[in-house]
């Protein structure tokens, strides 16, 4: 009898010659046919609609112990089930602090079968693994961060996904895809690699473009569900006010600052003559090649860290610190040097990569506590860490997209009674921060008209 | 560091070829001041290393400096928190006592009780606050470090796996060897595949991984790269590989006449404990037999088979191929047999199954096939190879 088996990340139908079925190929290597492990749940239906008669040794899923699933706001409510009506397969986008982590947990539950979520960060597996310890009745498993534990619902990071989902991959019936937007652009074998039938895909900034959105469909499902900024602040997202505040380099600062930037600026500026049409990224890769270039390029990274560092800033850092003595303060900075220079003259914790994990779980649970009313960090707490307590953010720097920025305020709009979030976003004047805060705001509470 | 990053890749691609640049003894003399270098750091804070150690690069420059440096610094260094005070509990009781005093608070009022509540003096205190940071931690030496050639030889391996790190497919030729190879290809949950050398005459395998049939993937890069030094140490080496470097695919070529060394042991003369005990056996009891560990591999139709060992009695000229099958299920072995039966009459060959490791029971194929458990008995097999050789002389009768 034909038999059916997963292989490595692919399943290989052997002992008998199938009907053509699509996505699966002959395979000469091995004498016998094979398809990725992601198009299992086609071809395998396919071919058992065909009348071919097979023995299918793919064990795929086990069932999970019955828990009841966490209470649902009606949003969320709304957001699993058009999952759900959508054949499980499916991105849902919902603004950071609306509670994706409670919609998965429901799905993974209400599914009953053994699921792995994906992860991109080392802070994030130890978040989940948290999460799913409160709401599941077992002990979920870990891969990554040196830990390598399969369960029934396990939690894995991207990186041990791309390496390893090869090896696991028949044993899930449902992939959980955490700010599944990553997956839009490259690396995909970690799901195509997957036998898991159904997929969820978390995200709080979809992709906009055609191509990146297809490649997203292509691997996990269509956005099923979708929902702004706009549609829960005040009700289930605090309201948000937003403060913009410029401050002066200090004599020595707009020194080293202009004889740093300047000539990186004229350069700019010639390049955009002689290349009409030219980008930015052509004209860094320009001025890379030659050694005077590169110490243009150089220059413009030394007056970044004078605009980062800035004295000013930080001194209205700690006026803002003051002023909001009784509430929980995050402030974002450029870079890590920047947030260790506040931590080291405020004497707030820095989160940064260089923090290890039982120490960053202290320090959060001191924020939580309150013995400790601030953290600064360069860009640890964009992803997803849960600090519902923090209202107050002061963004000092840092120059990143839009998305960095939506994450960014997600970590202040969790709700809280009473809460009203502000966000403070400083800037030195006359450099090239000035475009800044009006820069990163389009598209990130309201659509993009 | 294993394997050199793609930024340290000291490579030139010319034509849609990769030029690797491996160091050799003509480095040696900025080598051995690069060491010196280092060794002169010791003890230093990890930024003021690397200051160091970027103004002495910058004196001869060029990426092999740099990506030596920092090979032999991964490889042979260390960098240790030298503090008063472990910094992170220090930290802990700072950041507590700054949260109590308050934001209004003067900043040395703060660190000053921290310290005093730890028993250390302010400046112990400033200078552990942050001691672990990368940036601050100290400069230490492993006890043992390798001789210059040896650091050329794991360099320029380092190199060849940091290219293989990206490669989509490689294809491979050995002299000899090569079963150790496709061993260890599949220990790294590779798919190989043998193909006959149109140009050579000997054999290619093609490299890869499961997922190659549908789309290009640089997946396997970790595990070409792991499994490189199997290769490396086989006679006669060579390969090509389709690689994505800075952006670009090209196509590296390298071979046993490349200064790359392996950090494997020499293979062992015996794979497993199985054949280890029929060599000794066949010895007491069939003395005519002698083994060749190093079989050739034999070309049917398109497919290419390779024995495990060959058996030959040097007396009569007569050889048989032998394999040991691992892992195996009917149809497996059915496939098997049916191409050693279409051999020619005087090449035909043995297969020992070990029927411990049948997938599941089922009909066995005719043929000269010896099944055995745990150990293969070496009268059993002298028996087989008679009826095989003695087949084939009937034959040459009729």
């Amino acid at each position: 009898m034909p038999e059916v088996v997963f292989d490595r990340g692919t399943v290989l139908v052997r002992g008998g010659a199938p009907p053509p079925v699509p996505g699966l190929l002959w395979d000469p290597r091995v004498a016998a046919w094979r398809a990725p492990a992601c198009l299992y749940p086609q071809v395998s239906g396919a071919l058992r609609a065909s009348g071919f008669e097979f023995e299918d040794r793919v064990p795929g899923p086990a069932a999970i112990p019955q828990a009841a699933g966490p209470p649902l706001r009606p949003y969320q409510e709304e957001a699993l089930g058009a999952w759900e009506v959508a054949g499980r397969r499916g991105v849902i986008a919902l603004p950071t602090g609306a509670g994706k982590t409670v919609v998965a947990i429901a799905a993974i539950v209400r599914g009953g079968r053994a699921a792995i979520v994906l992860v991109p960060t080392r802070v994030l597996l130890a978040q989940w693994v948290a999460r799913l310890r409160e709401a599941l009745p077992f002990e979920p498993g870990v891969i990554g961060d040196g830990e390598r534990r399969v369960e029934p619902v396990t939690v894995c990071t991207f990186d041990s996904a791309w390496l390893h989902m090869d090896s696991f991959g028949d044993r899930f019936g449902l992939v959980v895809v955490d700010e599944a937007h990553h997956f839009a652009s490259g690396r995909g074998e970690a799901l195509e690699t997957c036998a898991a039938a159904w997929r969820l895909g978390l995200t709080g900034t979809p992709p906009g473009d055609d191509e990146r959105s297809a490649r997203l469909a292509e691997l996990i499902g269509p956005v099923v569900f979708r929902m702004w900024v706009r549609d829960l602040s005040g009700s289930h997202l605090a309201p948000l006010r937003r403060v913009v505040r410029g401050v002066e380099l200090d004599p020595a600062e707009r020194a080293a600052y202009e004889s740093a930037y300047g000539p990186f600026v004229a350069a700019l500026r010639a390049f955009a003559r002689t290349t009409p049409g030219g980008t930015f990224r052509e004209f860094i890769r320009a001025a890379c090649a030659s050694e005077a270039g590169r110490a243009l390029v150089a220059g413009r990274r030394a007056a970044g860290r004078v605009v980062s560092t800035a004295a000013a800033k930080l001194r209205l850092l700690r006026d803002l610190l003051r002023e909001h003595r009784d509430e929980r303060v995050i402030a974002f900075t450029a870079d890590n040097a920047a947030a260790y220079a506040v931590s080291r003259e405020l004497l707030v914790p820095a989160l940064t990569c260089h923090v290890s994990r039982s120490e960053r779980e202290r320090l959060l649970e001191l924020f939580r506590d309150g013995a400790v009313r601030a953290l600064v960090s360069a860009r640890i707490l964009n992803e997803g860490i849960d600090v519902p307590e923090a209202g107050v953010g002061v963004v000092t720097g840092g120059s990143m997209g839009k998305r960095e920025h939506a994450q960014r305020i997600g970590r202040l709009l969790r709700p809280l009674p009473g809460k009203t979030a502000r966000l403070y976003e400083l800037f030195a004047r006359r450099t090239f921060e000035d475009r800044e805060p009006a820069r990163r705001m389009r598209g990130v509470l309201f659509p993009e008209e | 560091m294993r394997f050199l990053p793609e930024k340290l890749l000291d490579v030139a691609v010319r034509d849609g070829q990769i030029v690797a640049r491996y160091l050799t003894d003509r480095d040696r003399a900025w080598i051995e001041a690069l060491r010196d270098a280092v060794e002169a750091a010791v003890g230093l804070p990890r930024a003021e290393v690397e200051d160091r150690l970027a103004m002495a690069l910058a004196v001869g420059g060029g990426l092999a400096r740099r990506a030596l440096s920092a090979f032999l610094l991964g490889g042979w260094y260390g960098y240790e928190t030298a503090a008063a005070v472990d910094p992170r509990r220090l930290r802990e009781v700072v950041f507590v006592e700054a949260g109590r005093a308050g934001p209004a608070a003067e900043r040395r009022d703060v660190m000053a009780r921290a310290a005093a509540s730890l028993g250390i003096g302010g400046t112990d205190a400033e200078r552990a606050l942050f001691a672990d940071l990368p940036a601050a931690r100290r400069l230490v030496a492993e006890p043992s470090q390798p001789s210059t050639p040896d650091l050329i030889e794991r360099y320029n391996l380092a190199l060849a796996q940091g290219l293989l790190l990206r490669a989509q497919r490689v294809r491979v030729a050995v002299s000899s060897g090569f079963k150790a190879v496709l061993r260890y290809a599949r220990l790294a949950r590779l798919v190989s595949v043998v193909e006959p050398d149109r140009a050579g005459g000997g054999v290619i395998v093609r490299v890869e991984g499961p997922l190659s049939l549908f789309r290009v993937t640089t997946k396997y890069g970790l595990a070409l790269a792991s499994w490189l030094p199997a290769l490396t140490r086989a006679p006669g080496w060579r390969l090509v590989a389709d690689v994505v470097v800075r952006g670009r695919r090209a196509r590296y070529a390298a071979s046993h006449h490349d200064p790359i060394g392996s950090t494997h042991a020499e293979p062992r003369r015996f794979d497993s404990a199985v054949e280890e005990a029929l060599f000794r056996g066949l010895a007491r009891v069939a003395p005519r037999w002698h083994v060749l560990r190093e079989a050739d591999p034999v070309q049917v139709g398109g497919r290419v088979l390779c024995p495990d060992f060959t058996v030959e009695d040097p007396a009569a000229g007569v050889r048989v191929p032998v394999e040991v099958v691992g892992f195996w299920t009917p149809e497996y072995l059915a496939d098997k047999v049916s191409v050693a039966a279409s051999l020619p009459p005087d090449a035909r060959w043995v297969l020992c199954i070990d029927e411990d490791l049948c997938d599941r029971a089922g009909p066995l194929p005719e043929g000269p096939v010896l099944r055995f458990r745990r150990r293969i008995d070496p009268v059993a097999l002298a028996a087989l190879l008679e009826e095989v050789t003695m087949a084939r002389s009937d034959r040459s009768i009729r």
